[in-house]
């Protein structure tokens, strides 16, 4: 196994090809003039380095705000996925504030504004930037306070706001006249940023380096570019398949698919992976939130109806999903694609009505004891787990993420072994399979919250990156080759 | 609002798949931006769609329910009362919330028809309480009942938290204002 590389190492990395790049095309054109400071003052001093420091949000515990004004240009602070987001640092003491240098990684706030405070609760804005180019941005602003504030109103990209580093300089412990604060703001209205005043226009902006070759803004959710291909190991298993291995998290009588914002609609399910799905979970919600899967870049929702053992609920610690390409021809297997961003599913039928019913696609067996799968429950002897095995339909009909009964926009594959002309592209197919710790129970005993055993079903939301669900379809099931967790051969 | 940004989104992947994908170009409708499916609803939002087509069923297997305890001339006065009351209102939803689908344009799937579902009083329910007498049948049909009000209250109010067609609202309000009433009429536990 090689490392696993998460997202935003990922967008580190690449954020540092685009510096490289770009110093590599401007060459001389660079210039520093951030350091050019005013010949006849002594020059201001850094304040902010080893502050206290809190943000709105941070992207995982990896993204700290204080990554921002620890000196250290190689540790950062990442936010949510979401505007608006701030971050801000307590000097100690009243200062006078000569300039603000931030130095943005590849996600930087193109709207955004500076404020000050006295006491962190009373806000005042000093600068206001529009339409930013990231890069080590340079705000010069004539203002006095204890507190600096950063409210970045709008992001670069999809994802959220992130800076090396975050430093304010100026005379530390001497406070001047506030010249400023006007337009108070509270620290959570950061949305209006009208408050400039006049006499620090403060939108001086430098840069150093990147900036104009931090891709297209606005374009950057189109083109999703992967990263190299690593070659495929001598001993690799020549089976397309990657996995995700995801937690329970929590039960709710929810379904954002089928009652989408219905809060308390459904029958209980109980929910894997992403820890916030509710009633009203969106795509862009499932993505700024935390999972429980393996690996983390999956946020996706999973979730099944509850098993009941005499009427009370029984929950399986984790589920497994595996991703393959089995289930088609080879030649259509190298075709994949990825599951696009967005697509909902469901595989199962909760409104089979037998055991005979076609529509069910439930199987019911155990682990750790051989019994004949049924699509109703099965009694499984001490020792012996009850297991579930679902198989979600893997062609798309290459148009709706969705649809009114929200099946009839996918497919289950044809003989022989190819999509129908109805649902043209194959995507991989996900599998359940999943551990109940019933043992040594009657299946008289056993239901789920949505009737008899054949009644089982998965919802599914897409909530993988698409670079990492673009890299895994490439690498392990186009070129059908088992991978791990990490997506790797 | 919703169907405009998921055509987005499915425009973005499907140029995604295009560029990173290995042989894509003979794979699925190039460019193809479709709409969504989401019904034609006119302005019903699919949280509206999903809050009638819960909403229907849920009358119809009450109205079931009273059906049963009015068939029942010895039961409780009070049961009796109840059911005629759920008979009388819930009839008139039912074509209120049939006539919101239909104006819409949508084609109600029954997608949770026979379904265990909040609210629903399924087959199995019913069929065990007819089977239950005297005391015993009419104590569990006002537990039912009780249960069934409950579960349609909260579904009403997130209808009115996050819907947004008119009429439906509209319905939701009914509903809510009618459940409060018959639980008043239920009394305490």
């Amino acid at each position: 196994m090689t490392h696993v590389m998460p997202p935003s190492a990922f967008k580190r990395w690449r954020g540092r090809l685009a510096v490289l790049a770009a110093v590599a095309v401007a060459g001389s054109a660079v210039t520093v003039t951030a350091i050019l400071a005013a010949p006849s003052d002594p020059p201001p001093a850094l304040l902010s380095k080893g502050k206290a420091a809190t943000a709105s949000s941070i992207e995982g515990e990896h993204w700290a705000a204080r990554n921002a004004v620890d000196g250290d240009t190689t540790s950062r602070w990442s936010s949510a996925f979401q505007d608006p987001q701030w971050i801000q640092v307590d000097l100690g003491s009243e200062s006078a504030i000569s300039k603000v240098v931030l130095n943005w990684e590849r996600a930087f706030a193109k709207d955004f504004t500076i404020q000050t405070s006295k006491d962190g609760s009373s806000w005042g804005t000093v600068a206001t930037v529009k339409d930013g180019k990231g890069g080590v941005e340079t705000v010069d602003v004539s203002a006095s306070g204890r507190y600096v504030k950063l409210n970045a109103t709008k992001r670069s990209s999809q994802y959220g706001v992130s800076l090396w580093e975050f430093e304010v300089y100026g005379k530390g412990g001497a406070a001047v006249d506030p010249t400023t604060p006007t337009a108070p703001t509270s620290s959570s209205a950061a949305g209006t940023t009208t408050g400039s005043p006049t006499t620090t226009t403060g939108t001086t902006t430098t840069t150093t380096s990147t900036g104009t070759s931090t891709a297209a803004p606005g374009t950057s959710t189109g083109g999703v570019a992967l990263p190299p291909q690593k070659p495929i190991p001598p001993n690799a298993v020549h089976v397309a398949e990657f996995v995700a291995e995801c937690g329970f998290s929590h039960r709710l009588p929810d379904d954002p698919i089928v009652f989408p914002k219905l809060a308390g609609a459904s029958h209980l399910h109980t929910f894997f992976g992403n820890t916030s799905t509710d009633a009203q979970s969106t795509n862009d919600s499932l993505m700024v939130a935390d999972t429980k899967c393996n690996p983390v870049e999956d946020k996706s929702a999973y979730w099944t109806p509850t098993v009941l053992v005499d009427g009370q609920p029984v929950d399986p610690p984790t589920s497994t999903f595996y991703y393959l390409g089995e289930g088609v021809q080879d030649e259509v297997t190298k075709k994949i694609q990825p599951i696009p961003a967005g697509l909902r599913m469901i595989a199962g039928n909760a409104k089979a009505t037998s055991s005979d019913d076609n529509t069910s696609k439930s199987r019911w067996d155990c682990n750790g004891a051989s019994v004949t799968p049924g699509k109703d429950f099965v009694t499984c002897p001490a020792g012996a787990r009850l297991q579930s095995y679902l198989d979600f339909p893997q062609c798309w009909d290459g148009k709706n993420l969705d649809s009114p009964d929200h099946k009839s926009h996918m497919s289950y594959p044809v003989h022989p072994g190819v999509c129908p002309a109805t649902h043209p592209v194959p995507i991989p197919k996900i599998r359940q399979v999943v551990n109940y710790p019933v043992s040594g129970v009657d299946a008289s005993r056993i239901k789920l919250s949505s009737g008899p055993g054949y009644t089982y079903h998965i919802d599914f939301m897409n909530g993988w990156p698409e670079v990492e669900m673009g890299r895994r379809v490439r690498d392990c099931i186009n070129r059908i080759v088992k991978c791990g967790h990490d997506g790797n051969p | 609002m919703l169907k405009v940004r998921v055509v987005v989104v499915a425009a973005v992947c499907l140029l995604a798949a295009g560029c990173g994908g290995a042989a894509a170009e003979d794979l699925g409708p190039a460019g193809v931006s479709s709409p969504i499916s989401a019904p034609p609803s006119g302005e019903l939002t699919p949280t509206d769609v999903a809050f009638v087509e819960l909403a229907i069923p849920q009358n119809e297997s009450a109205l079931a329910a009273a059906e049963l305890t009015l068939k029942r001339p010895g039961a409780d006065p009070r049961l009796i009362a109840l059911a005629q009351s759920v008979d009388d209102r819930y009839r008139a939803e039912l074509a209120k919330l049939n006539s919101v689908l239909g104006g819409a344009g949508v084609t109600n799937t029954n997608q949770h028809e026979g379904h265990d579902m909040p609210g629903m009083i399924t087959d199995l329910e019913l069929k065990a309480l007819d089977q239950s007498q005297g005391k015993s049948f009419d104590d569990r049909m006002l537990e039912t009942f009780r249960a069934h009000f409950q579960e349609s209250l909260t579904v009403a109010r997130s209808e009115l938290s996050a819907g947004t067609a008119k009429a439906v609202l509209e319905l939701g309000a009914d509903i809510e204002r009618t459940r409060t009433e018959l639980l008043g009429k239920l009394g305490a536990p």
